[in-house]
């Protein structure tokens, strides 16, 4: 009849549905209800806390911290009396005494205590405000002897330096004498003679003990043929084989093929023997390395040596 | 990977294929903190939990370069790390809006009466961060949960703090091998990994459908 979809504030307060009309009918009941998809919701009992503060404690520093070597013996700081007040730096005649191998180990010491007394005074003056140098003072004479050492190989260097320039005139005079000492030393004294010589080799030469740690140069070549001729010559007193060896070849070998295979012997008469054998097969077929070719042929046979031990150390190695 | 830009539910998460985990980042710049239900975050995060903010207590920015992840916690199930995100976000809200003078009485001060500060940070938010861990952890019920630590010292003292209230907890720390903050989500997707593997082997075990 009449609707009442607009009207007057009043009429729509008189006929608003109350808890006294007619309720409103239920709704029907609906077969596929999705559930909801968030059932959780935040707790009503929490409380606020006071803040917890890190803990330092439950840091470990390990044992072998590599900043431990800052800290003398763990200690954050040490006292003055704790300190090596009645030193006094190494001198340079006392310095002179001392190996390389020493100096070394020394030089690595100072730099040591020095790290440590440096961090010990920074937290004295800038922490403590303290004007005490204490730690300046024994710093001091570490650094004393720190420059001593260099001083002392400087004059080792320049020594060294002076001693090549001059060599070069006394090495034919130098190689005639080491040879003569080399083949009077009596055959119980074989180790050490060719320690001796695997030091001249080094030094005189160039050439390494290790055979991959070495260049093919006419310095290395030049060693190789002087060393294969001294073994011989080493073993000719003992061996018919060597001393057979030596004279057919003029008594110096001359051809870098032969002179490897003697060289990379090891030194034994066994050795030598075998070693001489090759020599006179590698004659029989008459192969020889040219003076031309040396060079190219002998690095190949580095390489191949030295791959060949590698092979053979991976080998036993696994 | 799909930006955290509004609450996840536990369905939601399961089906996105993210473990039952929690995340907090730390600023590097001030010390605040947010929490997160990935292992990234948004913008709608720190609109979420800073309500209230001020001079000592900034909105920050999102720039990733000074969020480092501080905690991440595993939850036996989905529903429970719903919950504890909650109920961290409700802490948070608890501290800012409806009872900050509480949380300002229990800070630590400085002579004049602020908050303890150095230039742009303040110690405290991350230390209430971890105190509200742990008291969302205890309302949580949780059986069993781990917490992995950026480091030892973030965690506090677990002797007096943690293992009185909450003893079934584990503590681990996050693995620093290498340049952390570059491996950082690397570290954070093998976590993941780790814990989904762990909630499948517990479902199994307790012959849920998963």
């Amino acid at each position: 009849m009449l609707s009442f979809k607009r009207g007057l504030h009043s009429t729509l307060v008189v006929c608003a549905r109350t808890k006294y009309t007619k309720p409103k009918p239920k709704p029907r009941s609906r077969p596929n209800v999705r559930p909801p998809t968030q059932a959780t919701h935040h707790s009503n009992n929490l409380n606020i806390t006071a803040p917890i503060p890190p803990a330092v404690a439950n840091i470990v520093t390990p044992e072998d911290h590599p900043l431990w070597q800052f800290f003398a013996e763990k200690k954050y700081m040490r006292k003055f009396d704790e300190l090596d007040n009645d030193s006094r730096a190494w001198s340079i005649a006392e310095l002179r005494r001392k190996s390389f191998d020493d100096l070394h180990s020394l030089w690595y010491t100072c730099l040591r205590e020095r790290n440590i007394l440096a961090r010990e005074n920074h937290l004295l003056k800038n922490d403590m405000g303290s004007n005490q140098d204490s730690y300046e003072a024994v710093a001091e004479k570490i650094r004393t002897t720190m420059w001593r050492i260099r001083h002392v190989l400087s004059e080792r260097d320049w020594a060294f330096k002076r001693a090549s320039q001059e060599f070069d005139s006394q090495k034919a005079q130098f190689l005639q004498e080491f040879e003569t000492d080399f083949l009077e030393a009596p055959a119980a004294e074989d180790e050490e003679s060719f320690e001796k010589l695997a030091r001249l080799q080094q030094s005189v030469f160039g050439i390494s003990e290790f055979i991959d740690e070495n260049t093919v140069d006419r310095a290395f070549v030049d060693g190789m043929k002087y060393v294969a001729t001294l073994k011989l010559k080493r073993f000719a007193s003992r061996q018919d084989e060597a001393r057979d060896l030596l004279e057919q070849s003029d008594h110096s070998i001359k051809d870098a093929g032969e002179a490897f295979v003697i060289f990379t012997a090891e030194n034994t008469e066994a050795a030598a023997k075998e070693a001489c054998d090759v020599v006179k097969e590698l004659r029989a077929k008459n192969s020889s390395v040219s003076r031309y070719e040396e060079l190219e042929t002998v690095s190949n046979y580095v390489k191949q040596l030295a791959a060949a031990q590698m092979e053979k150390t991976i080998s036993t190695g696994v | 990977m799909v930006a955290p830009a509004r609450f996840r539910t536990a369905k939601w998460l399961q089906k996105a294929g993210f473990a039952p985990q929690v995340f907090l980042f730390r600023n590097l710049e001030s010390g605040q903190v947010i929490y997160s239900q990935l292992p990234v975050f948004a913008q709608y995060q720190i609109d979420a939990q800073f309500k209230r903010p001020d001079w000592a207590n900034r909105k920050p920015s999102t720039r990733r370069d000074v969020w480092r992840c501080m905690a991440v916690v595993d939850l036996p199930n989905y529903d429970q790390g719903v919950q504890l995100y909650q109920d961290l976000c409700r802490l948070r809200y608890l501290r800012d809006v409806l009872d900050p003078k509480k949380a300002d009485a229990l800070r630590k001060k400085n002579e004049d009466g602020h908050v303890w500060y150095s230039a742009q940070y303040r110690p405290t938010y991350g230390q209430e961060a971890v105190a509200d861990l742990r008291e969302a952890l205890s309302k949580t019920s949780a059986s069993t949960s781990q917490i992995h630590w950026e480091d030892e010292w973030r965690m506090g003292d677990i002797g007096r703090h943690w293992t009185p209230v909450l003893p079934h907890v584990k503590h681990d720390v996050l693995p620093r091998m290498g340049n952390p903050a570059r491996e950082q989500s690397a570290i954070l997707r093998a976590l993941g990994d780790r814990a989904k593997l762990a909630f499948a082997e517990h479902a199994a075990a307790n012959k849920v459908a998963l």
